[in-house]
């Protein structure tokens, strides 16, 4: 086995996505590694669907980014990126069997209905995505950040990736009732899924396990991981295409297990899965160290404000909860090719102080947050931090 | 001024001579691997070709796949989701007609790796493909792509 590497970006090897996955070799006994290795943003859409041969766990499409070319945990410029503006296009679409993507930013900008960030395609199981970020600031119906359809998939592995701001669904897993029978797997470990799911969009969700035929099956776990709603056999019933039949009765086996998950079960369409789950905090408002709360719990991030959204977990005076309330994973990773060892910033995790989410909790955040309740005539919001210097610390 | 990426070979990928990779603006810096920094005849896959007046957004719409709705008797048109009763025929749409291409463009694609055409030029040889169900192959149209 090799790992056959090529740099993508201007002045590398191969100047686009494109460009590196047309010209990867057969399938057989080497790993293609594309390694994006500028600060460019490639606005493509592009289908990894690879060679001819048969990919494995020893022989796969690796698309990642060059350790200097990374985000740090938070959209925006400065790294390489990418992001999809054709309409009725996907931004990546996952076309072959242990496809692994990494450490990048996807935002999907299309308006076409039904874009999504990833879409996953029939039988292409074992993919990995981790270390990602996948957003969208678009309003557009049916839009997922991943998708899978009404196909059979084993094994899809999300791991230590944020997804926000899509309307219908962050992860969205569809067994509906066409007449046929599929199964979906997946795992979801150290995830945050925020503004995903809005009111009155069929299927909105966090996390979508959709099983509406009496014979499917759809079995996700869930680890770590806040935001993380589940809409479970839901009502949430795509009735737009009036040529399906699609009844409103939800039936099939869906099963969701894990542990240490934070979210808000208000609804009774919803869980969050699993067993010692923290499920009091609520809608998250918005400032610098919001939050969200409920009896004096909180989640404290950075910034949910639109636009400059910022998932940093702080700790803070008042507590966090998702700091150290998770569970070790190292060592139990669904995939070999997962290491939960680091978080998305790339900080060693702790084996025995383990924070929920894709960020640990930045210390950082109890030093600002202290300052910030000292003195009550500094505003929160992110220009008069940049005018008393603070900014730059915030976002250490 | 758009710069299209050609395959200049068929590929082990499914893409063959001739079918659009990517476009980029004029001036794109060309990476180590593709067109003009290593040409299809010194082992390159790619070639690129330069389009003065050609805007980047006009190329954009006409990269994509080859998709057509199954009919009955296909597999996939019993799909559970009628959105997934369609069938990839192909990894693009449309393809540069390599054998229509003049020959001295050809040369230089083949040997420098990038050429520059007029628009007008590359309109008459940039086809639509067509999945032909008789004989079970992609094929080249005559149907212009702008």
């Amino acid at each position: 086995m090799a790992i056959v590497e090529e740099t993508i970006g201007t002045g590398q090897d191969r100047t686009t996505i494109a460009a590196w996955e047309a010209a990867v070799g057969v399938f057989g006994t080497d790993i293609y590694k594309g390694i994006i290795s500028t600060n460019d943003e490639f606005n493509e859409n592009v289908t990894l669907t690879g060679s001819t041969g048969t990919p494995s766990i020893t022989s796969y499409l690796w698309l990642t980014t060059d350790p200097t070319n990374r985000h740090s945990g938070v959209a925006g410029t400065g790294h390489g990126r990418m992001r999809g503006s054709t309409n009725g296009s996907h931004v990546l679409t996952l076309d072959a069997p242990f496809t692994r993507v990494d450490w990048l930013e996807i935002q999907q900008d299309s308006t076409g209905a039904s874009d999504e960030a990833i879409r996953v395609l029939a039988d292409r199981d074992d993919c990995l995505i981790d270390y990602c970020i996948l957003w969208t600031d678009q309003t557009v119906s049916d839009q997922d950040g991943i998708h899978v359809s009404q196909v059979d998939l084993a094994n899809l592995r999300l791991s230590n990736t944020i997804i926000y701001g899509f309307n219908r669904a962050g992860l969205s897993l569809q067994l509906f009732d066409f007449g046929s029978i599929n199964t979906h797997t997946a795992d979801v470990d150290h995830c945050a899924f925020y503004d995903c799911g809005v009111t009155g969009e069929n299927g909105s969700a966090a996390i979508l396990l959709e099983v509406d035929h009496t014979s499917s099956a759809s079995t996700i776990g869930i680890y770590n991981t806040w935001g993380a709603v589940i809409a479970v056999n839901s009502t949430f019933v795509d009735t737009d295409d009036s040529a399906q039949t699609q009844p409103n009765t939800p039936q099939g086996t869906a099963t969701w297990n894990g542990s240490n998950n934070l979210g808000d079960i208000a609804d009774p369409d919803e869980d969050v899965g699993g067993t010692n789950n923290l499920t009091s905090w609520q809608t998250a408002t918005d400032g610098v160290a919001v939050v969200t709360k409920s009896s004096g719990s909180w989640l404290v991030v950075n910034s949910v404000t639109g636009g400059s959204e910022n998932f940093t977990l702080l700790d803070t005076a008042a507590g966090n909860l998702a700091a150290g309330n998770g569970t070790n994973r190292q060592g139990s990773e669904p995939d070999t090719r997962q290491d939960f060892s680091i978080d998305i910033t790339g900080s060693a995790r702790s084996t025995t102080t383990v924070d929920i989410g894709a960020h640990n909790v930045n210390t950082a955040g109890k030093f600002i947050n202290s300052l910030l309740q000292s003195n009550k005539n500094l505003k929160t919001d992110d220009s008069r931090l940049a005018s008393t210097g603070l900014l730059s610390a915030r976002k250490i | 001024m758009a710069e299209i990426l050609f395959a200049a070979k068929n590929l082990d990928t499914g893409y063959i001579k001739g079918d659009p990779i990517s476009v980029m603006p004029d001036g794109t810096v060309w990476g180590n691997l593709d067109g003009p920094n290593n040409p299809p005849n010194a082992g390159g896959e790619f070639a690129v070709l330069q389009i003065p007046g050609m805007t980047v957004a006009k190329v954009q719409n006409h990269i994509g796949e080859l998709w057509e709705d199954a009919i009955p008797g296909d597999p996939e048109f019993d799909a559970p989701d009628p959105a997934d009763r369609r069938i990839r025929r192909h990894r693009r749409a449309n393809r540069l007609i390599w054998d229509e291409v003049p020959a001295q463009k050809i040369s230089n694609l083949l040997t420098f790796g990038i050429a520059s055409a007029t628009e007008a030029q590359v309109k008459a040889v940039y086809r639509k493909l067509a999945y032909n169900r008789t004989s079970g192959q992609v094929e080249e149209t005559t149907t212009e792509v702008f």
